[in-house]
């Protein structure tokens, strides 16, 4: 057992680095992909008996043979719509579609591949996200495409969200987006990461986000991904904040066959803040791995953690979160809470909460919850009339829409939410209609 | 309105409703009162439709129809309102929202046009005047941080946007100060008319004293052992509920020998 799960493992990331593409890049570039290689090659990809990946078995992911491609598999026509008032660029397989992305402006954003001349992708490309010892992050290192590239000057503020749109449009196909965003000393910015896969049969993207806060710098970051009943997802994201630095990190799964997102945030200086929400939704037989550390490794910084899962059909959710607080990170907050609720008997949901403290003077809380819609809010419900199905989708909504925050985005990510709800009976229009003369 | 014989319910195997019996008619107010444990919240939600309580026995017809048979939301739709002793909490429902999608599931069963927004907060703005509620309960969440009055009067608010045919308050006064009594009373008050019933369910006899009953009822044991008028209730006031047991005891006594 151990020797084939070996076997298919090493194959099947053997196969994915070769689909790694030939780009004409600067040496440094070109040596990280192959100290990637090497990570890879100590690392491999995640086995069954990992800890880390104890409820998300790949054997799945990597059974298809993926092939790269070149872009080209999408139409202007077939472009989801972008979110309002943001400016976009989109990526189709890993490849950068100018054709279909926005001139940004005021800011230097662009495709990574072609800012890789810039002296601060150099400095924090591969330095925030660590291939040793991760698998996939490796993988991503080494074959990587494209992706965002964000350089905000110090002291700017964006004001538009910068969206990055990246589209599975190929069945069987393979990509490695790769995002930078560098956000310089008192800056601020919004970006929007969608992920969707448009093929009808299965597609693998391996997607890594780095992010570097300066001190005092503020990055909302709203993460989606979606579509693709075939669509395997694994995403990594690691921030670094410096002194006073903000990140707050919104993010919403849905559909596909399995997803693992991983959040990696880590303090550099004191007195920084992360405000970490997600909602994963899992119907059929979706699969939806949500895995979170958080270092504190200087004194006087907060995070929050707060996770939503509904889980229906099949699905399943899994929810690790992991805080580590440094001997002498002192004055630290860390609350987290993940809640899960199921609508049918055979949905599941893991939770594991992992604090590891290992200074004396802080502030840690966690929650974690497994429960179904109650029964007295149902019955309140339906004895004013409202019939089962709705009842059902007003709690579900209840219940999920509390970690979709209250920014530009909600509305948008309400809108998906709605959509997904099982019984179809709530629209958007009805929920607002009226209450802005309030 | 409302006829129930010999009902009899219970949960989990216990049988709390003993034989039920009470006849309501159009305009009439009922009052059930009873000490703790008596069965008279089981009763109101028997009638709602909660689930979780076994039918044991008898029937209950409402507009000639057979109400144990309906789900919940149908006898909401067809006029039967039961204002909640604890009204539940559902944070992210704002109240709006809420009572418009209710107004109108009731509207559309009686074959009636939806409210859209506009036409609906117009309305609901004129209710809540009733209770003395602010409008901004409205774009609040369903009940969440309302002080207990609050949730009672909006429970109130409620009843005057749908309109009940028959209303079931189950213990609507408890946990409600002086003011906080006077208000929900007198906003119960002003929704009786000719052709709407309603039951009151309490322990108390203080809003009985605002809201004057046409039939009082004690409910004792799961079965209805007196029933009177006001003066009844004054007699419940003065001595309790011990004679009561007493006279019970001692006509069981009495059928034994």
């Amino acid at each position: 057992m151990a020797a084939r799960d070996e076997t298919l493992r090493a194959e099947a990331a053997a196969h994915l680095q070769s689909l790694a593409p030939s780009a004409d890049e600067p040496a440094w570039a070109r040596a990280r992909r192959a100290e990637a290689a090497e990570a890879l090659k100590v690392t491999g990809l995640p086995r069954r008996r990992s800890e880390d990946w104890k409820y998300t078995h790949i054997d799945s992911m990597l059974a298809p043979t993926y092939a790269a491609a070149d872009g080209a598999a999408l139409t202007a026509a077939g472009c989801p719509a972008p979110l309002p008032g943001a400016q976009r660029l989109v990526f189709v397989d890993g490849h950068f579609r100018a054709d279909l992305s926005d001139e940004i402006e005021g800011v230097t954003a662009g495709p990574l591949s072609a800012h890789l001349t810039r002296p601060a992708a150099e400095r924090h490309l591969s330095r925030h996200a660590l291939a040793r010892g991760q698998g996939f992050v490796a993988l991503n290192q080494q074959t990587f495409t494209d992706g965002l590239y964000l350089e905000v000057a110090p002291d700017t503020a964006v004001r538009a969200p910068i969206q990055v749109l990246h589209v599975s449009a190929t069945e069987g196909g393979y990509a490695a987006p790769r995002h930078l965003l560098i956000v310089g000393a008192g800056a601020k910015a919004t970006v929007v990461v969608q992920t969707v896969a448009l093929a009808g049969g299965p597609s693998l993207t391996n997607a890594v986000i780095e992010a570097a806060i300066a001190d005092n710098g503020r990055l909302d970051l709203l993460e989606v991904q979606e579509g693709g009943d075939a669509a395997f997802r694994v995403s990594y994201t690691a921030a670094t904040l410096g002194r006073g630095a903000y990140l707050s990190r919104q993010g919403m799964s849905l559909d596909g066959q399995m997803s693992r997102t991983d959040i990696d945030v880590r303090f550099s200086g004191p007195e920084s803040d992360a405000d970490l929400q997600g909602l994963y939704l899992a119907r059929g037989e979706s699969h939806h791995d949500q895995h979170l550390t958080v270092r504190h490794d200087e004194p006087r910084c907060s995070s929050s953690q707060l996770f939503k899962g509904v889980l229906d059909g099949r699905g399943r959710g899994v929810f690790t979160g992991k805080v580590v607080v440094a001997p002498h990170a002192q004055q630290s907050k860390a609350l987290q809470g993940n809640h899960n609720l199921l609508l049918s008997p055979d949905a599941r949901a893991n939770t594991r909460p992992q604090l590891e403290i290992y200074a004396d003077d802080v502030q840690c809380s966690h929650g974690a919850t497994v429960g179904q819609l109650d029964d007295e809010a149902m019955f309140y419900l339906r004895a004013r009339g409202i019939g089962e199905d709705r009842a059902r989708d007003l709690l579900t909504y209840a219940f999920a829409g509390e970690v979709l925050g209250d920014g530009e985005a909600r509305d948008w990510l309400e809108d998906r939410l709605i959509r997904w709800l099982p019984g179809h009976t709530v629209s958007a229009a009805d929920l607002h209609d009226g209450l802005e003369d309030l | 309105m409302l006829e129930i014989k010999d009902l009899r319910a219970g949960v989990e195997g216990k049988t709390i409703l003993q034989g039920i019996n009470l006849t309501v008619k159009p305009g009439e107010v009922h009052a059930i009162m009873g000490p703790n444990g008596s069965g008279k919240s089981t009763l109101g939600n028997v009638l709602a439709g909660k689930e979780g309580y076994e039918i044991l026995g008898g029937s209950v017809t409402y507009k000639d129809q057979d109400l144990l048979d309906m789900d919940p939301e149908i006898r909401a739709r067809e006029g039967l309102f039961l204002s909640f002793q604890y009204p539940v909490e559902i944070p992210g429902v704002s109240t709006a929202y809420f009572l418009r999608a209710a107004v109108n599931a009731v509207r559309t069963h009686r074959g009636e046009e939806e409210l859209n927004g506009a036409a609906f907060l117009k309305l609901a703005r004129e209710k809540m005047k009733t209770v003395e509620m602010d409008a901004s309960f409205l774009k609040r969440s369903l009940n969440e941080g309302f002080s207990g009055g609050e949730k009672k009067r909006n429970e109130i608010f409620q009843m005057a946007m749908l309109e009940p045919s028959l209303a079931i308050l189950d213990e609507t006064d408890s946990g409600l100060d002086i003011d906080a009594l006077r208000v929900v009373a007198e906003g119960v008050n002003s929704l009786r008319s000719p052709d709407r019933a309603m039951v009151v369910i309490t322990h108390y006899q203080r809003l009985l004293k605002y809201l004057v009953p046409d039939q009082t009822h004690v409910l004792m044991g799961g079965r209805i052992v007196k029933s009177g008028g006001l003066d009844l209730v004054e007699t419940l006031e003065e001595q309790g509920y011990d004679w009561i047991k007493r006279e019970q005891a001692e006509a069981a006594a009495s059928a034994g020998t």
